[in-house]
This record gives structure tokens, sequence and C-alpha cells, in this order.
């Protein structure tokens, strides 16, 4: 009997597909299970690593659904800090499968997140996106009304999107207590206030990713049959960790998760591919050089060569440069010399 | 006798079409087409105007800059008063603002987007910074400095069919509370020249429909969409002299209310 591993393509081999390979060189990494096109109609939504492929993709021309717009006259720095222009709404961070599940089900009136409103020197926040007004707001009803609304469109983009794309990042969390409501961040943080008896730690575990993930994938298909997912895992290591063990520990733990649940998820399911976003930055064959200085924050090249890797294997074409039109001139120039020659 | 110095960019002309010799007053009006205008920088000897470098394919900005005016730069000594005209307006880009979104207060129509209050400040306020005057206009201690932004597009833009009409479209069919979207952004703008110390004159009320238009009747002989081509942007920007009076009224009230003046 020959070896199994015989016949196998030069990509199954780490000394053929890895060590041989150029350095920076991304390889054979992703063969896409289903088409992309520019036609979709696409949600993203995740960890911040997923703002940098919403944008790269936009940027290639695909149908990014935007459903707070701001028109481009507004700055994106300014549109940003407020956190537009990050997702396909106004959502911020989302960094887990539950948080992601739970704010479905809040969009469809299936549940009321606990201390949805959190406050800080006599202003007041979103507990589910507290960074999105850094100055918060002038009292709980303006929160509440903007959440109200925020709900609306979120509901509407997902229930409307071809393709969902879902970059899971983190498995720790801070939760209620009593209601199992999931917070993006721990509550005095950005604001609110950190009380032990009301709020807890929470570590997901692969089952409980996964059982997130699918609820999400089940309930949104009732709705809309058509949508498919893209899933990716963050490159990013935590920034911090609230697990006790060491921050690169609990990252490696995380991510582990992540990757496994992704697997799971592609095995199971296939409407969902999965992209390597995370192989592609962390392999060793870059030798780091896709992370910033501070060994965390992907560099723009490391987006733009996952930007490429995902492009090339669905045989997608970069944009084109537009130029604006400029047919102002000549009337200027008579309405000035008309009056100006009398 | 005090002297008023008018500059701008074609804008100017409108104004200039409107004003008469008022007693007490002595007027000079020196204007340029945009693409000029943008180039005009503060020069030695207290001028403002085009440098003297010859920049490739600007012939022609500079030949017509010295037939309107007889010459490319204007001495800005010996004024009381130095009106810039035209430009320094970001009309279009809160007609964008308010015709996507709703603000609490301000307008509400069922928009994708419910923007707080205080964002929308901030965006007025970044857009006010966008239109900023060159920093040899700011904190003259020879000359009072007002501002007077162009007019906001005429009417007539509602007939064509250009994109970049197309948050005007928005506004023009639901125009709640545009005013008063206007009017913050100019509170806002006013507060940053007031920085600079830069009097500021906004578009008259009277000269502006509920969308924050400027009424068509305004709009500049020749101006408008032109059959058949209304996929062009085609004029909708430079208004008559019926306009220019309204600001020679605004800024003879301004005048009157400067107790110096």
């Amino acid at each position: 009997m020959p070896s199994p591993y015989d016949g196998l393509p030069p990509t199954a081999y780490w000394k053929f597909a890895v060590a041989d390979r150029a350095p920076l060189d991304p390889g054979a990494l992703y063969v896409p299970r289903f088409a992309i096109t520019r036609r979709q109609r696409i949600v993203t939504a995740g960890s911040c690593f997923a703002q940098a492929i919403g944008r790269a993709l936009k940027q290639c021309g695909f149908r990014i659904i935007d459903a707070e717009p701001l028109p481009d006259v507004v700055p994106d720095a300014l549109a940003q800090d407020h956190g537009y222009r990050l997702y396909s709404a106004r959502y911020g961070n989302i960094y887990t499968a539950a948080q992601l599940l739970q704010l479905y089900d809040e969009a469809c009136g299936r549940l009321s997140p606990a201390d949805p409103v959190w406050q800080k020197a006599g202003r007041f926040y979103d507990a589910q996106r507290p960074g999105l007004d850094p100055d918060g707001l002038p009292s709980p009803e303006d929160v509440l009304r903007h959440r109200a609304h925020h709900l609306t469109r979120v509901k509407e983009a997902f229930e409307s999107a071809d393709l969902f794309v879902f970059t899971f990042g983190l498995t720790e969390a801070w939760v209620h207590r009593t209601s199992g409501t999931v917070y993006p961040t721990a509550p005095g943080t950005i604001a609110g206030t950190y009380d032990p008896d009301t709020y807890a730690f929470k570590n997901f575990d692969v089952i409980e990713v996964l059982d997130a993930f699918r609820s999400f994938v089940k309930r949104l298909r009732r709705v809309n049959r058509r949508v498919r997912f893209l899933i990716t895992v963050s490159p990013v290591p935590l920034t911090a960790t609230a697990s006790g063990q060491h921050v690169e520990v609990a990252t490696a733990y995380s991510k582990a998760v992540l990757r496994a649940a992704c697997g799971r998820l592609y095995a199971e399911d296939d409407r969902i591919d999965y992209f390597p976003s995370y192989e592609l930055i962390t392999s060793t064959n870059n030798r780091g050089v896709y992370f910033e200085a501070n060994k965390r924050s992907v560099t723009a090249s490391g987006v733009a060569q996952a930007m490429k890797l995902f492009l090339d294997a669905h045989k997608i074409e970069a944009l084109a440069p537009t130029t604006a039109e400029d047919d102002d001139d000549l009337r200027c120039e008579e309405a000035l010399l008309e009056q100006f020659a009398r | 006798m005090k002297n008023l110095l008018f500059i701008g960019n074609s804008h100017l002309a409108a104004v200039r079409a409107a004003w008469q010799a008022v007693p007490g007053y002595e007027a000079e009006f020196f204007g340029a087409p945009q693409r000029a205008w943008l180039r005009m920088t503060h020069l030695p000897g207290n001028a403002f105007g085009l440098s003297n470098e010859n920049e490739a394919g600007f012939a022609r900005q500079r030949k017509i800059t010295e037939e309107a005016n007889g010459k490319a730069a204007v001495c800005l000594s010996g004024r009381d008063v130095i009106v810039l005209v035209g430009g320094m307006s970001a009309a279009e880009e809160v007609a964008a603002v308010l015709a996507t979104c709703d603000i609490p207060g301000i307008r509400q129509t069922g928009a994708a987007t419910l923007l707080s209050p205080e964002l929308f400040a901030k965006i007025c306020a970044a857009l006010a910074q966008g239109v900023a005057p060159l920093p040899g206009w700011h904190h003259r201690t020879d000359a009072r400095v007002l501002m007077l932004p162009s007019a906001a597009s005429a009417d007539t833009c509602l007939g064509s069919t250009n994109a970049a009409f197309q948050p005007w479209h928005r506004l023009a069919a639901n125009p709640t509370g545009a005013l008063a979207g206007f009017a913050a952004y100019d509170a806002a703008l006013g507060q940053m020249l007031k920085g600079l110390g830069i009097d500021y004159l906004a578009q008259a009320p009277q000269t502006r429909t509920t969308a924050g238009l400027t009424a068509g009747a305004l709009l500049a002989e020749g101006g408008g969409v032109t059959k058949g081509q209304e996929q062009r942007r085609g004029d909708h920007s430079h208004m008559n002299p019926t306009y220019g009076a309204a600001c020679v009224g605004q800024i003879l009230g301004w005048l009157s209310s400067q107790t110096q003046y």
C-alpha cells in the first residue's frame, strides 16, 4: 500500500508550501469555497481587524452596506471617532460571537440588554458601544433613542446582506451576572462603574463560541435565506487579559478557540467560507513584518497583502482610480469679466 | 471718507453690480476667477494677489485677472474695511449632511442616520475650519476684515440630474429643519471667524428657499440648466445684481452697526 501522503499537492507539505516559499509570498493559502463578487451586498462586523478588512473591500469597489451613512464631506477621522464608516452599521467592535448574537436578538426585539446606559462625569453612554460617542450624550433618553434607531438599521443591514463578513476577535468578555448580557468593554473602562457583584469576567470556550455563532446564523437565515458567511480570525493579540494568565498565553488560547470554532463552522456548513487572514499575518514566513512596533497592530502592508490574497483568489482586479470633472472654470471667468469690464 | 476694499472670486461680480456710491465711503473692487483666486496670496508691500512667478499653464488666469482689474495684485494699505467675497462656503457640504441625517431638535425625516446634535456641531466646526481664510487675514490691525461667502446653489439646480446636486434634491424633497441646520453651521463659522478677528455675514435669509437653496430668481443671466444637457452641472452658483443688492444691504447694515464707521 502506498502512503496516504503520496501524491498530495505541494501545498500539503511544509517544505514546499512554507520552507521553500519566498519571504512575504502569501502562497496559496486561500481557495474560495464560493464566488464573491462586487454585485453582492456585504455586511462587515467583528473585532478591530474587521475594520481594516471592510475598508479594503470598500476601496476595492465591493458593495459594503452602510446602514448609517455620513456623506463624504464629513472628515474620516471625525466620522470614525464616532463609529461611522467602520462597519455596516454603527455598532463598533463586536469582539465575541455572543455579542453578535445578542445584538441581532436585540434588534429583533427578542431581548433587552441589562444596564443599557452607563454614566461618566454627568454624561451618558450606550453600554453596548460606549466608545462611539466620546463625550457621551446629555441624557439616558438620548442614548436609548439613538440605540433604538441603530437597532432598526442593524436589522435592515443584516437581513439585506448577501454576504456577512465576520472577524472573530476575542473569547474574553464582561457579562452581567444575572441576565448574561455581554458587554464589549469592561464597565469602568470607558464609562460605567465596575461592581463585582453585578458584572463578571467570562472567557468563552469553543462550545460556547460555536453555539452563539450557530444560533446567529440560524436566526438570520430564517429571514435572509440567501446570506452566506465569510469568517476570519483576527490576528491581533489581546491588548490585556483578565484571565490571570500571561497575556501571550491568553492570546494563544483565545485564538486557538476561535480558530477551532471557525474550522468546525466551515466543516459543517457549506455556505460558510473561512479566509485565513490569521494565518497569513502570523505566518513565520513573514518574520513578523506585518506587525507594528508594538508587536500587536497589523501594518497597512499586512492588510494589503491579505486583500491581495483575497482578490487574487477570487480573480478580482483592483479598481483604477477615477478622475473628477471640472467644467466650472469658463463660467467663473465669464461672470467676472462681464461685470468688471464695465 | 472711509475706504472699503472688496476682494473676491467671480461671486464678487453680483456685489459690484449692485454697489452704488454711498456718501462717506469709497470702494475698490478686486476680483479674480476661482482658479486665480485660489492661487492668490499675501505679497510683500502689504499687497494681495498673484505672485510674479511664471506658472506653466496659468497664463490665461493671470491675463483674465489683469484684464478685469488692470493688475494682478492689490495694495491693502490705507483700507478701513476689507470685504472678502465668494468661496469660503460649505453650503453644499452642509446640505449633504442634512440630506443624509436626522438631527434631534433640528430635523426629523426618517433618514437612515440619526446624528447627535453634539456631533453635528463638531461637523459644522470641521467644515468651518475647512473654509478658513488665509492666515494673512487673521487678526489684522490695519483694517477690519469682513467675510461674505458664496451663495448656496440656486434652486435651478433641481432641474439638473448631475450627481453633484443629489443632496439638494433630497433636501428639497423634505426641507424640514434645513434652515435651522444651515443656521447652526453659520453660527459655527461665525464663531470660528470671530476667533480669527474676522466678521462674518451669513447669506441673507430672504434670498434662500426653505431647503437652503438660493431662490432661482436671483441667478445670473445665462445660468441654469441647458435643455438637453440636464446631466451637466451647469451654472447655478453665480447670482445677479438683485442678489448683490441683498449683500450690499447686509454690508451697509454691518457698517452702520460699527460705531467707528
